[in-house]
């Protein structure tokens, strides 16, 4: 088991100040002594120059990384299991290796980055926040999300975006089958082909204004494509109430 | 409110029994989690499902913690009960006489966190304080009888501008299972989860009978902390009512969790019932129908005002009435409830109930009284 790093708050302040070498924590060390020694990091003031660790000893474990609320960057590498990452905010983290189910489930703000695989669930719950997988996902992708955005590279499996109420799920490939089930005001941006619809959504143009904001989306998410190869997919009443130009939604859609 | 299991009767010692004194009196349990930290439960009751979203939030926050101070374990989340940027009453750390320096740790008034699938309206910290987080599988109706959250609740959790209410303003369809678990299989993976968000709490699953032979077993595979057993939605017989909680009980002593606690919600039940279904197996029954008198005068009450003052908030006034009710009224039924608890510790778990009927004798396995007359008489 790799040792607790002791932390130095002076040592903080200067690695976070001379960009020298991210400091390195380990998983080794437990859920909860790992969650209390990055919330000690010291952080820059600065969005743009975060201050950067390193946790290693990813090895397929189960929640780690969860309610983290602190505007730091952290590097993984190596397989996780389920749950990583659920309800966290501000953290901008980046992980090489696939994760399993619900990663980043109920996400407040901040970002999460897998280069990998997810399983199913991917961003359930999201509240806000990036999340962005380059690798494809399981079923239930973006269920119940109420805010924030998801971004896939690949395909995602069935039922995206199940229950979501708001928010925006971006798809790089293919869906599964019923893509977009009892969404609500969440819109899915979709590169490829999807199985089938649910009931009650539909394919709509891109707006002028929603290109530039999914190119712009895209290149935050640092996913290659042009806006204008996806398509959208929103409730028919969502559209509908944008047909309308009321700037409101009829009510009792269903 | 009728008696549903007014064919049983609390069965006291026989008339020889020698003076031994009283039994102990402590109603509190301790629930221990499957990592093996231990819950305390201040008294085997608890407020399943309060329909938060039908009343004011300002009366619902002063309501959960009037209603939680009484020892009972209310079910609620911080959206239920105030806007974001204010701490429900129900969720601030509360001063604990037995605090002391060797014991600092912050205590809470006893709250359950309703997980449901979707998780509309949970946030992060509604998981600190907890003491029960409720993982509820299986769909739950309206009131139109629908699988589906009202506008108003989705209104309560997830506050829109009015001219832009989520879903159009109408109902939002429900789910059954998590949709980050995959298959009934890994829901102890899901448990695990939430007891280090929750680090207090112990995990429990809540189900509806309609399967309760196959649900069951299935759950409690996953090494829940414990098990709500959401008898209300079926109409059921005393008889039925009885029986279900006997079942389930033997299902988990068979499948070696017979240190596993069972929740009841009974739907409507009078308190001499909720100490029965205690006898019968339960570990703590739900008094939503208990509350049931106080929240229908809390409608009519913010109906009338808000017809005559335009939406504006009640007075704390009328705040102190429903105060006032719960530490009277309600406090007077919890405390005939623990009293009956405390008389049935005279007899040994078995010889607590009797029967007046052959059939309820038979199908429960209680002593029949063989009154030589009509019980009604």
């Amino acid at each position: 088991m790799n040792p607790m790093p002791i932390f130095d708050p002076a040592d903080a302040e200067r690695g976070s100040k001379s960009h020298r070498a991210a400091r390195q924590f380990s998983l080794d060390s437990g859920p909860q002594a790992l969650h209390e020694a990055i919330h000690q990091v010291l952080v820059t003031e600065s969005d743009e120059q975060l201050t950067q660790i390193e946790v290693t000893g990813s090895a397929g474990q189960h929640s780690v990384l969860m309610r983290l609320d602190h505007l730091i960057r952290i590097q993984m590498k190596g397989p996780l299991g389920d749950y990583a990452f659920a309800f966290n905010s501000q953290a901008d983290i980046r992980t090489t290796g696939e994760v399993g189910n619900g990663v980043a489930e109920g996400m407040v703000s901040g970002a999460v980055r897998v280069r990998g695989d997810a399983g199913v669930g991917a961003g359930a719950g999201l509240t806000g926040g990036t999340l962005a997988i380059y690798g494809t996902v399981g079923d239930r992708c973006g269920a119940a999300m109420r805010g924030g955005g998801i971004f896939v590279r690949g395909d995602v499996g069935d039922e995206t975006g199940v229950g979501a109420l708001n928010g925006m799920i971006v798809i790089g490939g293919n869906a599964g089958h019923n893509l977009g089930d009892a969404m609500s005001n969440a819109t899915v941006f979709i590169r490829g082909s999807a199985a089938s619809l649910a009931v009650g959504v539909t394919e709509a143009p891109l707006r002028k204004r929603e290109q530039l904001r999914l190119g712009l989306l895209l290149i935050n998410a640092s996913i290659r494509g042009d806006a204008k190869e996806f398509r959208r997919i929103v409730p028919v009443a969502l559209l509908e109430a944008e047909a309308s130009e009321r700037g409101e939604l009829s009510p009792n859609w269903r | 409110m009728n008696e549903r299991l007014d064919e049983i009767c609390f069965l006291p010692p026989a008339a020889d029994t020698p003076w031994a004194g009283a039994p102990e009196n402590d109603l509190s349990t301790m629930v221990a989690r499957a990592d093996g930290e231990q819950v305390a439960i201040d008294l085997p009751l608890f407020w399943y499902d309060p329909p938060w979203s039908q009343i004011g939030i300002e009366t619902a926050n002063v309501i959960a913690s009037a209603v939680a101070r009484l020892g009972v374990t209310v079910s609620a989340l911080r959206s239920d009960l105030s806007l974001a940027d204010r701490e429900p009453e129900l969720h601030q750390v509360i001063t604990d006489e037995a605090a002391d320096d060797s014991n600092p740790g912050a205590v809470f008034l006893p709250r359950m966190i309703p997980y449901r699938p979707e998780r509309y309206g949970l946030n992060g910290r509604d998981f600190d304080g907890a003491r029960v987080v409720d993982v509820r599988l299986a769909m739950r109706r309206d009131m139109a009888g629908r699988f589906a959250f009202t506008p108003d609740q989705i209104e309560r959790w997830e506050a829109t501008d009015d001219d832009s209410p989520l879903a159009g303003g109408g109902w939002v369809p429900v789910a059954s299972f998590p949709p980050d678990v995959d298959g009934m299989h890994n829901l102890s993976g899901k448990f695990s989860q939430l007891r280090l968000l929750s680090q207090d709490a112990a995990v429990f699953v809540s189900i509806s009978p309609h399967r309760l032979t196959t649900e069951l077993p299935a759950v409690l595979a996953s090494q829940p902390d414990g098990v709500v057993l959401r008898l209300g939605e079926l109409n059921l017989s005393g008889l039925a009512l009885a029986g279900f909680v006997q079942q389930a009980r033997r299902m988990m002593d068979d499948q070696q969790c017979g240190h596993v606690p069972l929740w009841i919600v009974p739907g409507k039940i009078t308190v001499d019932d909720a100490a029965k279904l205690m006898a019968l197996g339960a570990t703590a029954v739900a008094i939503d129908s208990w509350c049931e008198v106080l929240l229908d005068d809390v409608r009519d009450s913010e109906q009338n005002h808000n017809a005559s003052f335009s939406y504006s908030s009640l007075s704390a006034s009328n705040h102190q009435q429903w105060v006032d009710w719960i530490e009277c009224d309600l406090a007077s039924q919890v405390e005939r409830f623990g009293g009956l608890l405390h008389s049935m510790r005279y007899q040994p778990p078995g010889q607590r109930l009797a029967a007046f009927s052959q059939e309820w004798a038979e199908t429960l396995d209680l002593v029949s009284l063989n009154l030589p007359f009509d019980s009604d008489a």
